[in-house]
């Protein structure tokens, strides 16, 4: 206390200004010893030289019991002691001051009392450590406090693990969902070369895009590949349920126009006209003559079958005219033939590829650069080719926001 | 990430004479060394480290499994002597990493030619005929009391409580920061000091052996480095008139002066 | 993301329903269920307005279609006018141009 500070006080109202001085020149010791905190000085080696009246009150000690008998970690809980030794003894030795540490006095009475200590080296003229100044808060509130939040955030840690947890097991279901709707791997045909790819656009929702390829017979092949609408389960449900009714149709009539319209009425039987579930789809068949493949296939509303030739060009396969698959009892679905030589490829895919957004504008792709991109990779083994175009559905990057199915069967070329 | 790096490696004092290895314990990191580096440094190139999970090393190369136990802080005192390419060190070992000195010497012993205990327990938990000065319920207060002081502790901790101790550093800030780690890393060095047995491996040890024990250490009291003593074949023990556990900060000159000694006797 | 806004009202040949904002899975239901509430005569014409809509994606074509499935069952017509460009390639690529009357403009449409 500043006597300039009691001069301020004292300044407009001088009668009080004697009881005013004398209170403060009194208070000196008192407010030592009955101050709202604790305090203590203790040597270097923790015996305690002084000890205020507060903290003895707190901790039902009397004077004689402590000064001179007791060490600062005496006062301590045995933790509070590990934790004095460890952690706060050699901070404070480099620091020369250390505050706001918790700690834990035991009390004669039992309870322990939750405190905030706060210390402070004094040294000598030569910087030599002479003794150490400690003030002690009580934190009983605080404490009671702080461990509600530790309590909250350990549940919240829990709580988050566990939601980690589910994650990824739902993601791990979802994988091996996604996979049963597609086949593990392709047959080996001999004189044929076939590559399949899946783009997931969410690890956390299925897709409803779907391809298949089986052989009929010796010469025989079937395929197809298309895409549900909608996303998550109910796609998933309808994507078993077409690529399973496909299959039999196909393996009881090869003539893919025919399957669609099997496909058509089960899907109209299966779903109500409020609750429509359709899909499109491209399915054939191919069959080997020589070295070539004949293929017919069939489209129920889904994009243009695209074919690599061996002389470099490429060119899309109209199918223009076939309906969605699902919604009319009464749908029309278009057929188409070609021919695959040695070095052509047929590229079926899902408008996942088409409808992705390119540029800053955030283009549609487009069928026109997917016939560009294919020309200038033409002529291409279906594998090279599949890889060229899972290449640039990872350029897409962020642009391909849908699901992405590719099947590429092609003639290997003469070597 | 190299060793150098991951452990925060520092060498300082002579380029020749034998090297001598500084080892901090439970609680800080190297920083506990700083009185005791420059009496050295004058006749002994000086190694620091930081165990992973202490003080500057790199925190992100922390796993859980291999910091359980002590063998995992003992590999990391014999990979930063390999990195080093070190011969026939003095590992100077403070608390609980005398015991870790002891299973790396045992781990490579062409690189290891010589321990110095300081304040060493094998066993800090009392059982029937032995006297480590703790219960296990101490131990779980000690836990408590870490946790709470995590909480609490100044604002320099708050990083650490909100869980992003990849903050910049800030200087002043970080006052405390050499005696603060992640809380979870914290608890399972905690665990691992306090609930470890090390008792059997004191008499694998095969090189000289200083013990240096305080007048007065309520974590290590001075049966226990009696009973250290007694183990360790050959050993010589050295009381410092000191008190607490940390005589390299409270005695740093008597400290450094017995390991000189030890050294200078012709220990090989 | 527009919200999705649907005016009924009514013209001679029967209910029309302006549809303005972006068409996804989470309003779809909206579009038929502003038909199933729209009065529909046998005979009578559903007209729908798209004029001023913004997105529309497979949920979108999912919605029409069901407004397709109540307007026939009722034995009503359906007209879609001003169609986007976007939905419009949408129904051309998927067969529907041949399911939907498309018009230009309704007005002509009550001439």
């Amino acid at each position: 206390m500043s006597p300039g500070g009691a001069d301020d006080a004292g300044a407009e109202a001088p009668d009080i200004r004697p009881a005013f001085s004398s209170l403060l020149e009194d208070s000196a010791e008192d407010l030592y010893e009955s101050a709202p905190c604790g305090y203590l000085s203790t040597l270097m080696d923790g015996t305690i030289a002084k000890i205020n009246a507060t903290l003895l009150g707190w901790l039902g000690l009397s004077r004689e019991d402590v000064v001179g008998r007791k060490r600062f970690s005496d006062l301590l809980t045995v933790g509070g002691r590990l934790y004095h030794e460890t952690h706060f003894a050699p901070l404070l030795r480099m620091q020369g001051h250390l505050g706001g540490v918790a700690l834990e006095m035991r009390t004669a009475a039992g309870p322990r009392l939750p405190v905030l200590v706060t210390s402070t080296l004094k040294r000598g003229a030569d910087g030599e450590p002479l003794l150490i100044r400690t003030t002690v808060f009580d934190a009983t509130d605080r404490r009671a406090y702080e461990q509600e939040l530790l309590r909250a955030r350990r549940a919240a840690d829990e709580a988050r693990e566990q939601a980690e947890a589910d994650r990824v097991q739902l993601r791990e279901a979802l994988a091996v969902l996604q996979r049963s709707l597609l086949p593990d791997t392709l047959p080996d045909l001999p004189g044929v070369e076939t590559a399949g790819y899946y783009h997931t656009a969410s690890p956390m929702e299925l897709g409803g895009d779907f391809y298949d390829l089986f052989p009929l017979d010796d010469t025989r092949t079937a395929f197809f590949l298309g895409d549900v609408c909608g996303k998550g389960p109910q796609a998933a449900a309808l994507t078993s349920i077409t690529r399973y009714t496909l299959r039999a149709a196909m393996i009881q009539d090869a003539d893919p126009v025919d399957d669609l319209r099997i496909l058509n009425r089960a899907l109209l039987e299966r779903y109500t006209g409020d609750d429509p579930r359709y899909c499109t789809a491209v399915a054939g068949v191919f069959e080997r003559v020589g070295d070539t493949l004949r293929v017919r296939l069939a489209s129920g509303g889904h994009p243009p079958a695209l074919v690599l030739r061996a002389d470099g060009t490429a060119e899309y396969l109209s199918t223009r005219g076939g309906m969605l698959v699902g919604v009319l009892p009464t749908a029309q679905f278009v057929g188409v033939s070609t021919v695959l030589r040695p070095g052509d490829t047929l590229l079926l895919y899902t408008d996942g590829l088409t409808e992705a957004r390119v540029g800053r504008d955030r283009q549609l792709y487009g069928y026109d650069a997917l016939l560009s991109f294919a020309a200038a990779r033409a002529p291409a083994g279906s594998r090279a080719l599949v890889d060229a175009v899972t290449g640039l559905l990872r350029y897409f990057g962020d642009g391909l926001d849908d699901d992405t199915a590719l099947l590429a069967i092609g003639v290997p070329a003469a070597s | 990430m190299s060793v150098r790096r991951r452990n925060n490696v520092r060498v300082t004092g002579a380029t020749t004479g034998r090297p001598v290895v500084l080892v901090h314990g439970f609680g800080c990191d190297q920083n506990m060394w700083r009185l005791v580096e420059p009496l050295l440094a004058e006749d002994h190139p000086v190694v620091l480290f930081d165990y992973v999970g202490a003080g500057r090393s790199d925190l992100s190369a922390w796993q859980e499994n291999r910091y359980s136990s002590l063998d995992g802080y003992a590999r990391d005192l014999v990979e930063v002597c390999e990195e080093l390419d070190l011969r026939d060190a003095v590992v100077v070992g403070h608390s609980v990493s005398a015991m870790t000195g002891v299973l790396a010497a045992a781990a490579a012993p062409e690189r290891i030619g010589a321990l110095v205990m300081v304040c060493p327990s094998p066993r800090y938990i009392d059982e029937e005929g032995y006297r480590g000065g703790f219960s296990a319920e101490d131990i779980d207060e000690l836990l408590e009391s870490l946790e709470s002081n995590y909480l609490g502790w100044s604002a320099a901790m708050a990083p650490v409580i909100m869980g992003n101790p990849d903050r910049p550093e800030l200087g002043e800030e970080l006052t405390n920061s050499f005696c603060a780690t992640d809380p979870d890393i914290a608890r399972v060095f905690a665990r691992t000091t306090f609930l470890s047995d090390s008792r059997k491996d004191l008499e694998t040890v095969t090189v000289p052996t200083l013990i240096l024990e305080c007048e007065q250490d309520v974590i290590a009291p001075r049966e226990v480095g009696a009973y250290v003593h007694a183990a360790v074949p050959g050993s010589e023990l050295v009381t410092l008139d000191a008190v607490g556990h940390c005589p390299q900060l409270s005695a740093p000159e008597a400290t450094a002066s017995a390991i000189r000694a030890f050294l200078s006797s012709g220990v090989r | 993301m527009k919200p999705l806004t649907i005016v009924s009202s009514r013209t001679p040949a029967g209910p029309l329903l302006e549809v303005a904002g972006d068409l996804d899975h989470s309003n779809a239901h909206d579009l038929r269920g502003a038909a199933v509430g729209a009065v529909l005569p046998a005979g009578s014409v559903l007209v729908v307005d798209l004029d001023e809509l913004g997105f529309c994606d497979s949920s979108g074509i999912t919605a029409l279609i069901a407004v397709r499935n109540h307007v026939v069952a009722a034995g009503a017509g359906l007209v879609l006018v001003a169609v986007p460009e976007t939905l419009r390639r949408l129904l051309h690529l998927t067969g529907l141009d041949q399911v939907f009357e498309l018009r230009d403009s309704h007005r002509l449409q009550t001439n």
